[in-house]
């Protein structure tokens, strides 16, 4: 899967996951998921299990400060991927 | 398990609120909780850089919350340890590593030593949100500059798009299908080639194989839904009912008579919404009186930087998508709601 595709997919959940979803709207690979996105930690628990959902991979080795930003986020999915 | 605030006894499962989340743990006494991690809060971010199963305070434990201790219901009393041994294994434990905040968390590690089996009740849940969530994907194509209508596979559809008398309702017919194409890929990895669809006497294409999905088109652009329950979709021009005068926003009003409708911007988002209830329910004849609004889910709005288009969908809206096709490709928008 291409990282654009990839990206869409993540914006898609986001959307789902965030309370505003206006905010997905200017996201950036270096937007911050909690502090420029808003994620509470319940919606980045959610966020992560649709990932897994969505991409059908297995989430190892994460705590809810290993992702920082939508980027990391972006790579991380496409590393499992690749 | 249930839930309550109480005093605490030595083998219970202890939880306390942290924000949107549970913090879990073995209780033993007021001098020892034993946790996997500490509580996700920030004055802890150091501590749960390498989070491990450890030993603290009831006070630290609960962060000045009030903790609330599990009852076992029914189920669980067959399986539970007694205090004794959920205590020692939790003890036996310390210092183990392997944290996941999805697998392997404080509530896995709580409940298995308490209760034998290691799940998460919150995981579950959003796992259970996660799959209610559906799916109901609107995508919105303006008509390029210049386009024209091709040739298509299916003998019925062709037929069905060069009937259009009107060169723009052709070309309008043709970039549907061709949008529709688009989004049966991207939403449900289904190549519309491989399908077989058909008209029925209503007007309703459909095929084998395919997700629900709902087509419309208006002057200069074309938009479709693809859902995994029943939908409808319309899109209108916001000068829709202008172009004909002042008489058909009487009608349009009359027929809409019993909705609450706030200047033209409400006319139509009424009426755009009565007519995706008719495309979902497959209706035969469009009839906006009979429609009542108040019994369907039904969502109405503008996306970015398409101003002077209305949309409405009728199916499962809590799970709405948005998109927006053009040439640089396809990229999801947020609705701006009316």
């Amino acid at each position: 899967m291409k990282k654009e595709e990839i990206r869409e997919k993540l914006l898609d959940i986001l959307r789902s996951a965030s309370d505003d979803e206006s905010v997905v709207d200017v996201c950036t690979d270096d937007s911050v998921l909690q502090t420029d996105l808003g994620l509470s930690s319940v919606n980045m628990l959610y966020t992560v299990i649709a990932i897994e959902e969505t991409f059908n991979i297995r989430f190892e080795d994460v705590t809810v400060s290993s992702f920082r930003t939508f980027g990391d986020v972006v790579s991380y999915v496409e590393k499992k991927l690749s | 398990m249930k839930w309550t605030p109480g005093e605490c006894v030595k083998g219970d499962i202890v939880r306390v609120r942290l924000g949107s989340v549970y913090h879990y743990g073995v209780f033993v006494s007021e001098d020892e909780v034993i946790q996997f991690g500490y509580p996700p809060l920030p004055e802890f971010a150091d501590k749960n850089a390498d989070p491990r199963v450890c030993a603290v305070d009831a006070d630290t434990f609960c962060c000045g919350k009030m903790i609330e201790r599990g009852i076992p219901v029914r189920s669980d009393k067959s399986v539970r340890r007694t205090p004794d041994e959920a205590v020692a294994l939790a003890r036996s434990r310390i210092g183990e590593g392997g944290y996941n905040v999805i697998h392997n968390n404080c509530e896995h590690f709580a409940r298995e030593c308490v209760l034998g089996a290691k799940r998460s009740e919150q995981e579950e849940e959003l796992r259970r949100r996660w799959h209610r969530h559906g799916l109901l994907d609107v995508y919105v194509m303006p008509v390029p500059d210049g386009a024209e209508p091709g040739h298509v596979d299916d003998p019925e559809r062709e037929a069905y798009i060069y009937a259009a008398a009107d060169p723009s309702v052709r070309l309008c017919r043709y970039l549907v299908w061709e949008l529709l194409g688009k989004a049966l890929r991207r939403s449900s990895g289904i190549d519309i080639s491989a399908l077989r669809f058909s008209r029925a006497l209503n007007g309703k294409w459909s095929a084998d194989g395919a997700p629900e999905f709902s087509l419309s088109h208006c002057r200069g652009a074309v938009c479709v839904s693809v859902s995994d329950t029943p939908s409808g979709v319309d899109i209108e021009n916001n000068d829709a009912f202008d172009r004909f005068g002042d008489k058909s926003v009487a009608a349009a009003r009359m027929l809409c008579h019993g909705e609450h409708a706030d200047g033209r911007d409400g006319l139509l988002a009424v009426w755009t919404k009565k007519e995706s209830i008719f495309k979902m329910t497959a209706g035969t004849v469009f009839e906006p009186k009979s429609i009542k609004l108040k019994r369907y889910e039904t969502s109405s709005f503008r996306l970015p930087g398409l101003p002077d288009l209305t949309v409405s969908v009728a199916g499962r809206t809590s799970a709405l998508r948005c998109y927006v096709c053009g040439a640089d490709g396809i990229r999801g928008v947020t609705p701006q709601k009316m």
